[in-house]
């Protein structure tokens, strides 16, 4: 299939200070792609420079084969874009915002966002500045979705969210757009709400991408491994892939990824007393790979 | 989508159009109300107008308050709109509001009685600039502080500090502006719209210096990343720095690129010893006769211009527009060897006025001529002198004229250099001098010979009245006209310049209007042997006369007669001394005949020449001056066809 979105040594810094560095990755059609990453590592920064907000430093990203500079606006008419932070102009009232949308995209379906908005229970004479944050996430989604786009591009919006809303739409809208052959970007911090939709994973680390992997074989691949001891733990080398190496009094926590039977045999001959081994969640893994730091020694 | 944003920008501006259009309706009604009062009717138009510049402030720092305030950009610029289109909308909704309420405004002085002559003549105190028209100033100041806050509304959305900051800024760079401004226009103070001379050069760096800052603005805008403040600071300070510097260059080379006035011409095609130059409003031309081409040797600007050409050089005075003042100048007559011999700011605390009668010596060595300076140290005045200087810049002299010819209480109403005699070292100069202030107070003419290595000044002729001289081209003799009064009969006579005695020519009985309306165009042959002159019958009759040394013969015909309107007609000599041409204005034609009269041809000008038009012998040709189209045609006296060459 096809690149719909294609990203190629992109980077940007600021005031020196490298936030991308050398990123690459490409997006096809029907597809929810998960962007993982720290607070400040870069994710806001990275769709912004898709989006054309702000300017990069090098790299080229191509949207349908073709590529887009920094002050193209075309390729915009094919992708929804919900950023995290307060969006729209607080003066207008939402029916004055979907009608001055409605304006700039070809494809706008003014009978879905006026469905949409009487299912979210959002009033089109209320002023924008008087909506909730949860509100006006609602209404960014009517906005977006208004448009038809090919591509979603969602900056970790749902933490306003209430729980059954946020629901709704990671299950039913988000795969049911991606079902209907629109890709989708979601970059978030709230790696658990991923697992339910999620078809492949980025994680977004050090300015660089450090995952670039479907979601089945991070699910396949990923394991902990709790090697437990009688007394003090033996000496044993680092399995092949280790991400993680801890410590819990006579036990040793290993996270490796990718699981591969070589790492088995080598880990199996370390004299454990016990050796247990199972799946890892993404939340855990996704820890692994950025917050605990990786080969933590004991 | 510029029509979307662009209503969406209206809307966000409306409070700011009503508070301006408030502003307008209170100053109408307070106008209406103290228009009467003729100290507040003064007032009023000045005190409203500032408001103008600060409308403009507010309306460009409100350009992005939106998106700061709402935290829009991100939105904004995702959009599938161009950024360029962004910002045209973001720049015309303002600036149409402004447009808007200065229409009103204008509409208002159109239609209420009084306004108009009010606002138009208002000036700022003489404290201030004396005289400088503020309506005009106004109008562009409220486009260049508008410019300045629209650019720095892309950094922040503090209105106030913004406003505050950006009509410092303005203020200061309006000073900066009109001081270059002061200078480009020759250091002459602000002193009206219509005198200062650098107010072109004030309004166009004010224009530029607007475009300059709304472009720093689009690139920092279309280039910049709107997430940090810091970088875009620093980009829309470089675009400033860099558009700026280019529109105060663009406006400081101004005067040297701004177009002249249409060319035209100073006096037309002149013969000059074996010369045949044009002189027009901006510079001097040689034609030459073989190869029917025109060639500039001097450039200068000036609707006076003042030259003497001869013997392969020529004198001429170029800088009447420099602040420096004047300056005298000799070249070739090939246009090389430009040589600024005198004036142009040459001795401190003194600066020459105007350049006058200037002569060159029949061996070309040496330039007089008359000059008046103003002195601005001990003893501050004015005063007119004779000057010499040679050609080659060395020798400058100012030479005393005129000692014991003006008696006490007497002043020199004008003075006339008319000649070299035929040493290289004497002039023939002629004065008028008045004894009283006023215009009744007739002067009395003398004409006398100046020997400048003697010092030696001899008187040839005084009369109490007013006479012309028209000398010979070798100043042998000179042809003379005089009367007594409006009434009485004019005396035309030819005076040896070299005895001063004098021969009767002719009396016309009743000549009409002034000397030189009398006796039109008297022009002398080459060999100075015969003069031909018009005779001035009537308001609009002239017939030739000619007037034959050797036979001590006037001939004169009433068979050529040329009715004159408006436009003047002339006469000359072909080089040969053979034929006279007469331009015929009122008979669109050339009257050629000879020194007798009596044989007669006449050719007409080609219909595209105007009424204007002088005639001047060349060569075997007659170069035709047509004042009001600014052309020269040549006829080809041989083939008697015309050809236009300039």
């Amino acid at each position: 299939m096809s690149d719909l979105l294609r990203v190629e040594h992109l980077s940007k810094s600021f005031s020196r200070q490298a936030v991308l560095r050398d990123i690459g990755f490409a997006l096809e059609p029907g597809r929810v792609y998960g962007l993982l990453g720290r607070n400040g590592e870069g994710k806001t920064t990275l769709i912004r420079t898709i989006m054309g907000v702000i300017p990069r430093d090098s790299g080229v990203i191509s949207f349908k084969g073709l590529p887009v500079t920094f002050g193209a606006a075309d390729y915009k008419q094919e992708i929804g874009y919900i950023p995290e932070d307060s969006f729209f102009y607080g003066g207008l009232t939402v029916g004055e915002l979907l009608s001055f949308n409605g304006r700039f995209f070809h494809k706008w379906d003014a009978r879905r966002a006026a469905d949409d908005l009487k299912r979210l229970a959002l009033d089109p004479a209320a002023k924008v500045r008087t909506l909730s944050r949860g509100q006006q996430l609602k209404l960014a989604f009517v906005v977006a979705l208004a448009a038809g786009p090919q591509l979603f591009v969602l900056d970790d919006p749902t933490s306003g969210l209430d729980v059954p809303t946020r629901r709704e739409f990671l299950r039913d809208v988000i795969r049911a757009l991606a079902d209907g052959g629109t890709a989708v970007l979601f970059a978030t911090h709230l790696v658990h709400e991923l697992e339910c939709i999620v078809d492949h994973l980025f994680i977004l680390h050090g300015g660089r991408i450090v995952l670039d992997a479907a979601f089945e074989q991070v699910k396949d691949k990923a394991r902990r491994v709790v090697l437990g001891f009688d007394g003090e733990p033996l000496a044993f080398p680092d399995p092949p892939n280790l991400l993680v190496r801890r410590r819990a009094g006579t036990d040793v926590e290993l996270v490796v990824y990718p699981w591969s039977d070589d790492g088995e045999r080598a880990l199996r001959s370390a004299g454990a007393a016990r050796f247990d081994v199972e799946p890892l969640g993404l939340e855990d893994f996704f820890a692994a790979f950025v917050c605990d730091g990786r080969k933590s020694r004991e | 989508m510029f029509k979307t944003l662009l209503l969406k920008e209206w809307k966000d501006k409306a409070p700011i159009a009503a508070f301006g259009l408030a502003l307008e309706a209170i100053f109408l009604a307070v106008f209406l109300i103290f228009g009467g009062n003729r100290d507040l009717r003064e007032l009023i138009p000045g005190g409203f107008l500032i408001v103008f510049p600060f409308i403009g402030l507010i309306l460009g720092a409100g350009a992005f308050e939106s998106e700061f305030r709402d935290g829009a950009w991100a939105y904004l610029l995702s959009r599938p709109v161009r950024k360029e289109t962004v910002w045209l909308a973001k720049l015309v909704a303002p600036l149409s509001v402004l447009a808007g309420l200065w229409l009103v405004f204008i509409g208002l002085m159109a239609v209420v009685p009084g306004l108009s002559d009010v606002v138009l003549s208002f000036k700022l105190p003489d404290m201030l600039e004396s005289g400088l028209a503020f309506f005009p100033l106004i109008l562009l100041s409220s486009l260049f502080f508008f410019s300045i806050a629209f650019s720095f509304s892309v950094l922040t959305d503090k209105q106030l500090g913004l406003v505050l900051g950006c009509f410092l800024l303005g203020f200061v760079l309006e000073g900066i502006l009109s001081f270059f401004a002061f200078l480009a226009g020759g250091r002459e103070m602000l002193t009206s719209i219509g005198r200062f001379p650098g107010l072109d050069v004030f309004g166009l760096a004010l224009v530029l210096s607007s475009l300059a800052f709304l472009a720093a603005a689009l690139v920092t805008f279309l280039k910049s990343d709107f997430s940090q403040p810091k970088v875009k600071a620093k980009a829309l300070a470089k675009w400033c720095f860099l558009f700026l510097a280019a529109a105060w260059a663009l406006s400081a080379t101004w005067p040297a690129l701004r177009p002249g006035p249409k060319e035209e011409f100073a006096s037309g095609i002149e013969v000059a010893g074996n010369e045949v130059v044009l002189s027009t409003n901006r510079g001097l031309y040689r034609y030459d006769l073989a190869r029917e081409r025109f060639k500039r040797i001097v450039r200068w600007r000036s609707e006076y211009p003042d030259s003497a050409v001869g013997g392969g050089k020529v004198l001429y005075v170029l800088g009447y527009d420099r602040p420096e003042g004047p300056s005298l100048w000799v070249a070739d007559m090939n246009g090389s060897g430009k040589k600024r011999l005198v004036g142009g700011g040459g001795q401190e605390g003194t600066q020459v006025l105007w350049f006058q009668r200037i002569r060159l010596s029949p061996d070309r060595r040496t330039a007089v001529f008359l000059y008046e300076e103003v002195s601005y140290t001990s003893p501050r005045g004015h005063q007119m002198s004779l000057a010499s200087i040679g050609t080659d810049g060395t020798g400058f002299k100012k030479l005393l004229f005129g000692p014991g010819l003006a008696g006490a209480g007497e002043d020199y109403s004008w003075v006339g250099i008319l000649a070299w005699l035929e040493s290289p070292d004497s002039l023939l100069m002629v004065a008028g001098i008045r004894k009283g202030p006023t215009v009744r107070d007739r002067p009395r003419t003398v004409l006398w010979r100046y020997d400048l290595s003697s010092g030696a000044q001899t008187k040839l002729i005084e009369s109490p009245v007013p006479v012309s001289f028209v000398p010979d081209p070798a100043a042998k003799s000179a042809l003379s006209f005089s009367r007594r009064d409006l009434a009485s009969p004019m005396e035309v006579s030819i005076l040896d310049l070299a005895t001063g005695t004098s021969m009767p020519v002719m009396t016309v009985e009743r000549p009409k209007g002034s000397l030189s309306s009398s006796i039109v165009s008297p022009v002398w042959n080459r060999d100075g042997d015969k003069v031909a002159f018009l005779i001035r019958h009537d308001d609009d009759l002239l017939t030739p006369a000619v007037y034959l040394l050797k036979e001590r013969r006037l001939v004169s015909s009433d068979d050529v007669r040329i009715q004159e309107s408006r436009e003047s007609a002339s006469l000359g000599w072909t080089a040969d001394g053979l034929k006279i041409i007469l331009a015929d204005p009122s008979g669109h034609s050339l009257r050629i005949t000879g020194p007798d009269l009596a044989w007669k041809r006449t050719v007409p000008v080609p219909t595209s020449v105007s009424k204007n038009f002088a005639a001047c012998p060349a060569g075997d040709a007659v170069l035709v001056s047509d004042y009001a189209n600014v052309a020269v045609w040549r006829l080809d006296l041989k083939t008697e066809k015309w050809k236009k060459i300039w």
